[in-house]
């Protein structure tokens, strides 16, 4: 509600014309079209030559019904076209078929949320009529008319003046656009003029009856309607206060001058003259027609937004963005049928996909589709990638097409992450760079830097430099030894070892892992290191640069460290909303049964055909949870790309339990 | 080559019959044809303009279709007058107005209908007469869009009647009642919207049917007045009209208010018994204001139905006396609006102005007559808001009550027996500067068109005008609840075969 100085409050009603998305116009067979060549798409009856008569696109009407049926209105059984009498180029016939006193249409409502509060503006009427041509003017000095939108069906849906500032008339617009595009029956295009918004203004004071009204006419954005009225009721209130009044008129808006200024006075208008059109019979919908539309009727923007909060966990505001577009709404649905987290779903489709999508009437164009976008965040939560290379890679996606994981593994992106092997490296460097962290100890923090960048240096990029920063702060700041490696281990003790994720440059790799060792700066801390492709091999491209090449290998005691077993999968079960993921029984020869091993092969295998395999295990892992009541005991070692996985296994039936050496 | 022009002269269903045997050419009834329009029309001025060329290929083509052993249709080669208001495909259509005729360029004539707009289709009746092989020799001269009594309202020329060249012929359809009581067409297509088929039909003695409304599609006629317009037929008999009827009737998707019903068959009516038939006589329409020549005339022939096996019996239709108020407020109203296209931006005429308005003032102006002037004017007044209640919706009212009365009539009658006009054939320029007068000329036959009803106007004793003089054409009326065409004509064409006038044709043509 805005109530301005004197007490004015605005009193708003809006006439909304939308095109209607028929095939053929509204009276004839030529197409609808935007943008072809003049007059290209006309024919006897949408030229409005002698003897032509029009006949009613029954589509137009099945629309302009959804339409009403939409918005609540109670539809007649019986409506009459009438004929509204006035000469123009752009007007064919010298008259518009329209209706008039017998509307298709009357008494519906448009739920609206102003200001957090629920909101109900009564909807007068829906009718059908036709559209005009356009004129063109001072081309050659002349003007032309191009009449292939003449005839084009429209239904015109009359507000009732029950808003009372320009926000809420902008929310009435938007509410109404969504609905109508929703339905089907109309693009939403204010630019091109297929979503048309004339504004009937007055001023009241509240318990006074309403002022004399304006009409704003044709303006083509959210923004300049908002914007017009505002600068209408300004100019009502002043005109009222300095004592003048307010003349009925039809006013056009400047946006640049912010001003509305008078098109014409409709205390001398024309008489349109209407009556009822001769050559068209009453418009009857009966029973079943209505029932059949009403059965058409789509989900219903209000109605998806509700069901994205109450049954997706969605933001109201992302439900909103979300549930105002029938392609995003399916964009959504569809990313969610292979990416289990609606509610990070959303945030990302609202935040991220709808950032750079066209969005041009009904069309939408998406630069990156709704699989892989799930595909994208799948990657994220399994830590592949961070949410800042997410970015990256969505921009990759969008430029080459390809998909997240391809552009991935193809670019190297994986993130490394690992925190024990960060912590490995970080401890080797402090180790061989004395002087460096001596200097750092002494106060010279911006050698920091330096430790940083030679970390990144040795995973090509790939490790997450916040985590490095914050592994190396630690080490440097704490002393020789890493906090987290506690008492240095007797080398025979297996070792637990942290949670891995991927190798510096590897490919996403679905269960491998780096073994992170007690550091001893005598024997540098090495990765025992699955890479891309090759188990349990470094890929050269991998090495640190500056750690000599003996420093990749461990001695075989190290090897022994890792509890490496044979294991009977004996139950795989799909992870509920985590699509990646399997929830595995696997027999590793425990004198307790089967272990449970949750693993990210989901994309790779159905659970079904895990069942019965026999894989490589690593069974001394630290148990990882990934959510309260999922924890995974051990990792099964596969290789590829996420999607493509190979399992690790044994080429003959060798018991479960078995250690691998 | 050169066969008896007297051809023309057989029926319709006569002439079809010879060309589909062979034993004359289509081309060469289409010749007879041309050459009578060359020497009997320039009296008349039945036509605007002829296409013998196209009239001549299309002969030729249903001849070669004959050659091909193909059957022929109902109207093979048989010659018929298309009312100017009908559209013809790249021929010029006038609607017998300037504002439908490009402007002259310098050293062509003010006025000339060969300049006529082109329209880039044919109506749906055109098209049904090309399907049934039919051939279309040129279009009829009319009222300036249908508007008038006379054909004096052409913009053009006026049309003379063959009876008396002294005297009008009856309008709007007067060019095509002539084309066909003169014998330069066996048959025509007119459109009557409060008489302009039945009341040139009378004035000329020819025979011509004003169908249900709805029952022939009106797409490509040039409107007058939509809800009440409709195509129908003349011919010098019953049963040609009837021919003529049945293959331009029937459902067309192209007109919303075309009705979807089959299409009797209208010829084979022809003959039928009509005894036992009731035939109701309206009071109403043997008051003041009939000549009482005619009205002995038409008694005399209701006379003759009896004399048949027909029982008469008097009716009572109440609201007649309001008719011709209720017709002229809808019709000029629904003018008003259907005249607006012509606005000089798209087709027709258009004289330039300094600006947008002027530029419509100017070619309306200058393109329309005093009396479509007269009735945009009356339309504009009558829709105007705050009048539109009073004249418009009352008009509807009582157009209501007018076809509840026929409604109630046909409860105890088959048919409706009356005068189609309240003289003969008046005078050329008698009415013209008395509007009231000639709108009065419609008087029998508007209350029909306001109920939608079928109608025919069939040939009964000649009478002498009032001043004395040789005797001229007089109509009977008849007039059959909806979709009853066949019933009139059954009830017609028995009339006809002991009518007076049977036989009859204009006096003196070359």
């Amino acid at each position: 509600m805005a109530t301005h100085a004197g007490g004015w409050e605005p009193v708003i009603g809006l006439e909304v014309h939308a095109q209607l998305l028929t095939h053929t116009k509204a009276f004839c067979a030529c197409r609808t079209s935007f943008g072809d060549r003049p007059n290209t798409h006309t024919c006897p009856v949408c030229l409005g030559l002698p003897g032509a008569l029009p006949v009613l696109n029954a589509e137009a009407a099945r629309m302009a019904v959804k339409t009403a049926l939409a918005l609540g209105c109670t539809v007649a059984q019986e409506s009459i076209f009438a004929r509204k009498n006035y000469f123009y180029p752009d007007l064919p016939k010298g008259y518009q078929i329209s209706q008039f006193d017998r509307p298709l249409a009357i008494g519906g409502a448009l739920d609206l949320e102003v200001d957090g509060q629920p909101r109900r503006a009564g909807i007068t009427r829906v009718h059908m009529e036709e559209d005009a041509g356009k004129n063109l003017h001072g081309i050659g000095g002349e003007s032309i008319v191009d009449l292939n939108r003449a005839g084009t069906p429209l239904v015109e849906i009359v507000g009732e003046p029950d808003l009372r500032s320009a926000a809420e008339a902008a929310e009435y617009l938007k509410r109404l656009r969504e609905i109508l595009m929703a339905l089907g029956v109309n693009d939403g295009n204010l630019e091109q003029g297929s979503f048309r918004c004339d504004a009937n203004v007055s001023i009241h004071r509240a318990g006074e009856p309403f002022g004399t009204r304006t009409e704003l006419k044709n303006i083509n954005s959210f923004r300049f309607v908002a914007d017009a009225i505002d600068v209408e009721v300004r100019r009502q209130v002043a005109l009222v206060e300095a004592g003048d009044r307010v003349r009925r008129q039809t006013r056009g808006y400047h946006s640049d001058k912010r001003e509305t200024y008078l098109l014409r006075d409709k205390e001398g208008e024309a008489d349109y003259r209407y009556f009822p059109e001769p050559d068209l019979p009453p418009l009857v919908i009966d029973d079943e027609l209505l029932a059949s539309v009403r059965a058409s009727l789509p989900e219903l923007p209000a109605a998806a937004r509700r069901r994205l909060v109450a049954d997706r966990g969605l933001s109201p505001y992302a439900a909103g963005v979300i549930a105002s577009h029938p392609r995003v709404l399916a964009f959504f649905e569809e990313a969610l049928r292979s990416y289990g987290d609606a509610v990070k779903l959303g945030n990302y489709v609202q935040a991220e996909v709808l950032r750079d999508a066209k969005l041009a009437g009904l069309e939408a164009t998406f630069a990156v589709g709704p699989a892989h976008v799930a595909e994208l965040l799948a990657l994220v939560d399994a830590r592949t990638i961070s949410g800042k290379q997410a970015k990256e890679v969505y921009a990759l996606c969008a430029q080459t097409g390809q998909g997240p994981a391809e552009v991935v593994k193809e670019r190297k992106m994986a993130v490394m992450n690992d925190e024990g092997a960060i912590e490995v490296m970080a401890g080797a460097l402090i180790a061989e760079n004395p002087k460096q962290a001596g200097g750092y100890r002494a106060g010279k923090t911006t050698l920091l830097g330096f430790f940083v960048g030679q970390i990144m240096k040795q995973t090509g990029g790939s490790a997450d430099p916040e985590l490095a920063t914050a592994v190396l702060k630690r080490l440097l700041e704490g002393g020789d030894a890493p906090a987290s490696a506690g008492a240095a281990p007797t080398p025979q003790a297996p070792v637990v070892l942290p949670l891995p994720t991927l190798l510096p440059g590897g490919a996403f790799v679905a269960s491998t892992s780096i073994v992170s060792l007690p550091p001893d700066p005598a024997s540098p801390r090495v990765d025992l290191a699955p890479a891309s492709g090759a188990p349990l091999t470094v890929a050269p491209s991998t090495l640190p640069t500056g750690v000599s090449p003996a420093t990749s290998t461990i001695p075989f005691d190290h090897f022994l460290q890792v509890d490496l077993r044979v294991g009977l999968i004996v139950a795989a079960a799909r992870v509920h909303r985590k699509d990646k993921l399997l929830d595995l029984k696997v027999d590793v020869g425990d004198a307790e049964g089967p272990r449970r091993i949750v693993a990210g092969l989901a994309l790779s295998f159905a659970p079904e055909a895990l069942v019965g395999q026999r894989v490589l295990v690593i069974c001394n892992l630290e148990p990882r949870a990934f959510s309260k009541d999922l924890v995974s005991h051990g990792m099964i070692l596969a290789a590829g790309p996420s999607d493509a996985l190979a399992l690790s296994t044994v080429t003959r039936d060798v018991p479960p339990g078995t250690k691998v050496k | 080559m050169g066969i008896d022009a007297s051809v023309l002269d057989r029926s319709v269903g006569d002439l079809a019959r010879l060309v589909q045997s062979g034993e004359v050419s289509a081309v060469e009834v289409t010749r007879a044809a041309i050459d009578r329009i060359e020497a009997r029309d320039p009296a008349l001025g039945a036509f605007l303009t002829v296409q013998a060329d196209e009239a001549i290929a299309a002969a030729r083509a249903v001849d070669d279709k004959r050659a091909r052993g193909e059957a022929l249709g109902k109207l093979a080669g048989v010659p018929i007058g298309l009312k100017d208001a009908l559209c013809t495909r790249d021929a010029p259509t006038t609607s017998g107005s300037k504002i439908l005729t490009r402007r002259a360029r310098p050293g062509e004539p003010d006025l000339d209908p060969a300049r006529g707009f082109r329209p880039p289709y044919d109506a749906h009746v055109v098209e049904r007469l090309r399907a049934a092989d039919a051939v279309l020799p040129g279009k009829c001269n009319m009222d300036e869009l249908a508007m008038g009594s006379s054909n004096e309202n052409s913009a053009f020329f006026p049309v003379k009647n063959p009876w008396d060249l002294t005297r009008a012929p009856g309008g709007s359809s007067g060019g095509s009642a002539v084309a066909v009581a003169a014998g330069m067409t066996p048959a025509a297509l007119g459109s009557d919207t409060g008489g302009s088929i039945r009341q040139p039909a009378a004035f000329t003695g020819t025979v011509g049917i004003k169908p249900t409304y709805g029952r022939v599609s009106r797409y490509g006629l040039i409107a007058f007045a939509s809800s009440l317009d409709q195509v129908g037929s003349f011919a010098r008999d019953v049963r040609g009209a009837a021919r003529v009827l049945e293959v331009v009737a029937g459902r067309d998707g192209r007109d919303a208010t075309s009705l979807d019903a089959p299409v009797d068959g209208y010829e084979a009516a022809c003959g039928r018994d009509v005894r036992g038939l009731r035939v109701g006589v309206p009071e109403e329409y043997f008051a003041e204001g009939l000549d009482p020549a005619v009205a002995a005339s038409v008694r005399s022939a209701i006379d003759g139905l009896r004399g048949l096996g027909c029982t008469v019996e008097p009716v009572h239709l109440p609201h007649t006396r309001y008719a011709v108020a209720a017709y002229y407020v809808v019709a000029t109203a629904e003018c008003s609006s259907n005249l607006a296209r012509f606005d000089g931006v798209r087709f027709g005429l258009r004289v330039p102005g300094r600006d947008l308005g002027a530029m419509y003032d100017a070619t309306r102006g200058a393109g329309f007559g005093r009396e479509v002037k007269r009735r945009i004017l009356l339309g504009t007044y009558v829709l105007s808001s705050g009048y539109y209640d009073a004249y418009y919706l009352r008009a509807q009212k009582v157009r209501t009550l007018v076809r509840r009365d026929f409604e109630d009539a046909f409860r105890s009658v088959d048919v409706i027996a009356t005068p189609v006009t309240p003289t003969v054939a008046f005078p050329l320029g008698e009415k013209v500067d008395d509007p009231l007068a000639m709108y009065l000329a419609d008087v029998y036959t508007l209350p029909a068109s306001l109920a939608g009803l079928p109608a025919i106007s069939v040939p009964c004793a000649p009478v002498s005008p009032g001043g004395g003089g040789a005797p001229l054409p007089v109509g009977l009326h008849l007039v059959a609840p909806p979709l009853h065409e066949a019933r009139l004509c059954a009830v017609a064409h028995a009339w006809e075969q002991i009518s007076p006038a049977r036989g009859l044709v204009p006096p003196g043509l070359p």
